[in-house]
């Protein structure tokens, strides 16, 4: 049971990884079927399809960062975890990891339709790409908030005194 | 069928949609001097690839060969090309059948795109093994074949075909879950029976016939368009006259090519809304009627300039475009 605080801080890194980066898979995925298709008729939109594939990837990216910082601020990445962590502490790592789990999920799910639809515009009408790179970028702030919130979190556990 | 299953197929799409045919290039076409004129600038908008052709049917056939294999690339079901061409399906039926009857060659009378295989359908129907064509067509093909024999009359084998044809398109619109399609075959389902009810009108068919001939309808009471049907012409239109057909109605009386257009621009203005969807089934839909009235239009402007017709005849008779 000494454990316990790990236990639940690990929980929060996996969760991170795991949830933002669903969000991500399933978002490139969609504007990536979508891309081939635009390609398979223009290969020279290989640019323009590409960035805007690339957008919903970064919900998993932001999420790795927080896993990664969970497991340095609890010494499991150096080598020596913090044993005595206690269960206050490792639930608000838990906590603090849900922003991006939860928000990284859903806006990389949602990214990827705005910008599979955005491919689409795309293959259309080739010289909208600014305009759909644009649109897909907005859904990207509602990624960052809770990113910046849980790094923000994850940061300020390691002083709390209990 | 999950609409994201649909993003490589819409995308797609949506890059041949920018290769329609606009209004104005239809009516530059409309207004070139001669055949030879509106090929070269077909070729020159890069809608005809092969500059060999240059006889109408082989153009045509060759633009819905493309369209069929686009589809047939892009959907991540076969099943739905076939949804989209069971109205053709089922005429490429009647035309075997009554091929098999009258001993004609049925080849050059098949339509395309179609999903049946052709040679196959020809050798069943005529050597009567219908139990081996595909489930929607083998009890109709058989009903059709007896009906026949028994009246002598390919008119009734037609009425028993005609009745699967709209009921085949119901079902297969409520299994693909498009609204859109749905909207689309009820227009022709509805329309078809409009026209046979006129039919049935102007020929002073019996309620029998009439009641055997008219399928299910959508927006239109079986009831009331057949006993209508039964009474005449006026008794037809008129009841016709207050249903959401009001203007298709008009135009039966005026000529079955007006009201064709109206039945073709019906369904083009229906699948308009699809500019707007992104993700599933509707997008491609859209395409197939949109592509499938620019191929009318194209054949119509080709088969006048070859005979001589003046534009502005042709200009009438143009269909409207998506795009």
């Amino acid at each position: 049971m000494s454990n316990i605080g790990l236990a639940f801080a690990l929980f929060g890194a996996a969760f991170a990884v795991v949830f933002a980066g669903i969000g991500s898979a399933k978002g490139v995925g969609l504007v990536g079927q979508a891309s081939a298709g635009a390609l398979s008729e223009d290969p020279s939109l290989f640019g323009k399809v590409l960035i805007l594939q690339l957008l919903p990837g970064t919900q998993g990216l932001y999420g790795f960062i927080i896993a990664i910082f969970v497991l340095i601020n609890t010494g499991v990445l150096g080598g020596a975890p913090e044993a005595g962590l206690a269960w206050q502490k490792g639930l608000m790592y838990l906590a603090s990891c849900l922003p991006i789990a939860f928000g990284g999920l859903l806006s990389g799910i949602h990214q990827g339709k705005v910008a599979a639809a955005g491919v689409s515009l795309v293959a259309k009408k080739p010289d909208q790409s600014g305009r759909a790179i644009t649109m897909a970028s907005l859904v990207e702030f509602y990624a960052i908030l809770p990113f910046l919130i849980s790094f923000l979190a994850v940061s300020s556990i390691k002083g709390i005194a209990i | 069928m999950k609409d994201h299953d649909y993003a490589y197929a819409v995308a797609r799409i949506r890059a041949n949609e920018g290769r329609l045919l606009t209004e104005a290039q239809v009516r530059t076409l409309a207004e070139t001097p001669s055949f030879d004129a509106a090929v070269q600038m077909l070729q020159s908008l890069g809608w005809l690839e092969d500059k060999a052709l240059t006889d109408v049917s082989a153009i045509i056939a060759s633009q819905y060969d493309r369209l069929w294999q686009l589809l047939k690339e892009s959907l991540p079901d076969l099943a739905q090309c076939r949804v989209l061409t069971l109205l053709n399906d089922f005429q490429n039926l009647k035309t075997a059948l009554k091929c098999m009857l009258t001993g004609a060659d049925p080849a050059r009378l098949y339509i395309t795109p179609t999903s049946l295989d052709l040679a196959a359908l020809t050798t069943r129907v005529q050597t009567h093994a219908f139990d081996l064509l595909d489930p929607p067509f083998a009890a109709p093909a058989k009903s059709a074949y007896e009906a026949a024999c028994r009246t002598e009359s390919g008119q009734s084998a037609d009425v028993i075909v005609d009745a699967a044809a709209l009921q085949a398109l119901s079902d297969a619109a409520g299994a693909t879950g498009s609204r859109l399609l749905t909207d689309v075959f009820d227009f022709i389902c509805d329309s078809t029976n409009m026209k046979i009810a006129y039919r049935c009108a102007r020929t002073g068919k019996d309620i029998s016939f009439t009641e055997d001939a008219v399928s299910a309808c959508a927006k239109l009471d079986h009831r009331l368009l057949c006993a209508a049907a039964v009474r005449g012409e006026d008794a037809l239109l008129a009841y016709l006259a207050k249903t959401p057909y009001a203007d298709g109605a008009a135009l039966l009386k005026a000529s079955t090519s007006a009201f064709e257009k109206w039945c073709d621009d019906s369904v083009t203005q229906m699948v308009k809304r699809a500019k707007y969807v992104f993700f599933g089934f509707d997008p491609v839909v859209a395409y197939y009627y949109a592509k499938v009235a620019e191929i009318k239009s194209v054949r119509m402007i080709l088969s006048g300039k070859q005979g001589g017709v003046p534009s502005e005849t042709i200009e009438e008779r143009l269909r409207a475009l998506y795009v």
